[in-house]
């Protein structure tokens, strides 16, 4: 019976054993299938959070109107609560950070990174702030003496200097802090939210760009200048630009423009503007094509065809051309498509139009565009230096245009071109004393205008003794040219289709203009000396107040054609909860 | 009596075959996550590759081009496949990354993007 029991006792222990074996065993395997299973849960639900993420930043950024969310239209809206993916939903929420502007309460050089403020209130607890051009991001917020330094009960902590693509700077007790910023949350969950599988919340700060600028006003003494037609204040400074005039700008859109001027004899001086600040187009900010020779020369005139096409014009001969090459959009040294008849002059001014025949040569893909520029006399004669890029050639080069019609020696400075067509082009300047034959006008005023075959003197219908230095056309039967005062105001002349005549400038100081552009028929800027900005409305010249006393060279308008680009957005920081 | 324990050796033995067999099914849900993780490197390489290449040029995958760089290979017995679809909901500025991995372990990751920063 003993050794029974002792059978029973040891075939029970047996069971007992192998069974938590088997338990332990299996339990191992459910919880180890079940671990993958929430690991694919988890991942899954993390791109479906992603999914919402990145649609949502699409309508905050996004040019098609149709598409466009404010960063408060998201919390709710349809596209955004509850959406199926990948076997998943997302809902996305926005919150909106703009809080009143707070101000320094010290001054900070450009590397500081603890920011003293008067108040943080309203502000997020991380995300990116905007003091004069430069972005800062910061990681939290300080709120004592013992976090903020002494005397300071209010700043921004961690601060990250010269972000998105601005210049880390020194600011001034009291300079404005402003924060634009949206915090978008993201969640996904696996299967759906009445059966969460897999749970994933992310979060980015998204930071609005700098509201758009459709002027831009150049001048001396690295002056920028950006406006909306009605108001206009100064932008910069910007330290690592050369610090020297800038003479011309061409608008690309609401976000992007480009600016030339005197060298420093360093580097050629041409600047973009990215929707936040101007830069300076360097070899190693990849602007400039790495093994272009940079001329060390002043640059007088840009025009942009498009985007993806500029030509820059200057000092002796100087030639830069902005195109697409290699798949990256760069300035080179464009010497190699001026022909060697051109004389050394130089070139001051340049305009493109569309002649709608697709180039033969395959540079820049498909653009139809052909160019005038325009220069210092040239030769023994003083002959007129018309220049002619024809982009219908296989190999297009600037030429020298002989055909004008005009007494010779004629002394001409052309100063500047605008074409409509590709046969109707003008060019101004001035004509320089010296020995001009007998029966041609000495007077300085010079307008000459391109029917397609020969440029042609015109004359006013006064007979003014000034100097011209932009002409610009909104179409054939409107143009516009500015030069030296007159008659106690600027002078600004106007082509109807028939005549030149000069405007009612009443309402404009006494001082030369030296640049014009127009955003449409009758929507004018003319910009001149001591800070001079002058507004066409219609027929009306305006005196605009100026935010600056300084030479103003060159102008550039968004065409009214041309909408606002969206607020452009950045994602300055991002986490997972 | 013997009988019985001869009836719990067998079961016991047969549980332990089964075990067994469990037990040689883990080694697959490693491989499993070993592919999710695969999937997870591409999806945030391919969102690497829009916001260098921008919306409109973000086409291809460029691991599965000729010039595909080293850190596109994938793990012995595994294979990575991904697919970039230019339109969602009708809507060509938004397009999905699909990303699935076959082999030793499974996994097929989406998510969405736009034509934005």
């Amino acid at each position: 019976m003993k050794q029974d029991g002792g059978l029973l006792i040891a075939a029970i222990l047996m069971i007992v054993v192998f069974g938590f074996v088997a338990f332990t065993i299996a339990d191992i395997d459910v919880h180890s299938t079940r671990t993958v299973a929430n690991v694919k849960d988890h991942q899954d639900s993390f791109n479906v959070a992603e999914a919402g993420l990145n649609r949502a930043k699409y309508a905050l950024a996004t040019s098609e109107v149709s598409d466009q969310l404010s960063c408060a239209e998201i919390t709710g809206h349809a596209d955004f609560t509850g959406v199926a993916f990948n076997g998943g939903q997302y809902t996305v929420s926005g919150l909106k950070y703009e809080p009143s502007a707070t101000s320094l309460s010290q001054a900070i050089n450009n590397a500081t990174s603890i920011i003293p403020v008067d108040s943080t209130a309203g502000y997020a607890s991380s995300g990116l702030i905007q003091i004069g051009n430069e972005f800062i991001h910061y990681s939290s917020l300080g709120s004592s003496s013992a976090e903020c330094g002494s005397g300071h009960s209010a700043c921004f902590l961690g601060a990250l200097r010269g972000r998105e693509d601005s210049t880390a700077a020194s600011h001034s007790n009291n300079d404005s802090v402003a924060q634009d910023m949206c915090e978008l949350t993201s969640t996904g969950v696996v299967p759906n939210a009445s059966n969460v599988l897999g749970r994933t919340v992310l979060k980015v700060d998204v930071t609005l760009g700098a509201p758009p600028v459709r002027d831009w006003i150049m001048g001396r003494n690295k002056t920028y200048i950006g406006g909306d037609d009605s108001t206009f204040s100064l932008y910069g400074p910007y330290p690592t630009n050369l610090n020297q005039h800038l003479s011309a700008v061409s608008v690309i859109s609401s976000r992007e423009a480009w600016a030339v001027g005197n060298d420093d004899g360093r580097t050629v001086n041409i600047n973009h503007w990215n929707g936040h600040v101007w830069v300076l187009a360097t070899k190693s900010n990849g602007m400039i094509e790495s093994d272009t020779t940079i001329p060390r020369r002043d640059i007088y005139g840009i025009t942009c065809y498009d985007a993806q096409n500029c030509w820059a014009v200057g000092q002796s001969k100087t030639m830069m051309r902005y195109l697409l090459k290699d798949g990256s959009l760069v300035w080179e040294n464009a010497s190699s498509s001026i022909d060697s008849s051109v004389p050394t002059e130089s070139f001051y001014g340049v305009s493109c139009y569309s002649n709608g025949t697709s180039p033969a040569y395959t540079e820049t893909g498909s653009t139809p565009y052909s160019c005038w520029a325009v220069a210092t006399p040239h030769n023994s004669n003083r002959s007129p230096t018309f220049l002619f890029w024809d982009g219908t050639a296989s190999t297009p080069k600037w030429t020298l245009s002989t055909a004008y019609d005009d007494c010779v020696p004629n002394n001409k400075i052309l100063r500047s071109v605008s074409c409509v067509s590709a046969d109707d082009c003008w060019a101004v300047g001035n004509r320089e004393s010296g020995s001009i034959p007998s029966g041609c006008p000495t007077t300085k005023t010079n307008i000459d205008h391109w029917n397609g075959t020969v440029w042609t003197r015109v004359a006013p219908d006064e007979n003014f003794n000034n100097h011209l230095y932009e002409v610009v056309c909104v179409s054939a039967n409107e143009c516009y040219a500015v030069g030296n005062r007159t008659g106690g105001h600027g002078l600004v002349l106007k082509y109807n289709g028939t005549q030149w005549s000069r405007m009612n400038t009443d309402n404009l100081p006494n001082q030369n203009l030296y640049a014009i552009a127009c955003a449409g028929t009758g929507d004018c800027i003319a910009v001149g000396n001591s800070g001079t900005i002058g507004k066409l409305t219609g027929t009306t010249w305006t005196n605009v107040s100026s935010p600056s006393t300084e030479r103003l060279l060159g102008v550039g308008m968004l065409s009214n054609a041309v909408s606002n680009l969206p607020s452009e957005n950045y994602v300055t920081s991002w986490r997972e909860d | 009596m013997v009988i019985f324990i001869v009836l719990v050796g067998i079961i016991a033995t047969g549980l332990m075959v089964a075990f067994q067999e469990s037990l040689r099914a883990l080694p697959e849900n490693a491989d499993d996550v070993v592919a999710i993780n695969l999937a997870q490197a591409r999806m945030d390489f391919l969102l690497g590759q829009k916001v260098i290449s921008g919306y409109d040029a973000f086409n291809s995958d460029i691991c599965e081009s000729a010039s595909a760089p080293a850190i596109c290979a994938a793990p012995s017995g595994y294979i990575i496949n991904s697919t970039i679809t230019k339109t969602y909901g009708g809507n060509a500025n938004l397009g999905t990354i699909s990303v699935s991995i076959t082999g030793k372990g499974t996994a097929t990751l989406q998510t969405l993007i736009g034509n934005a920063s």
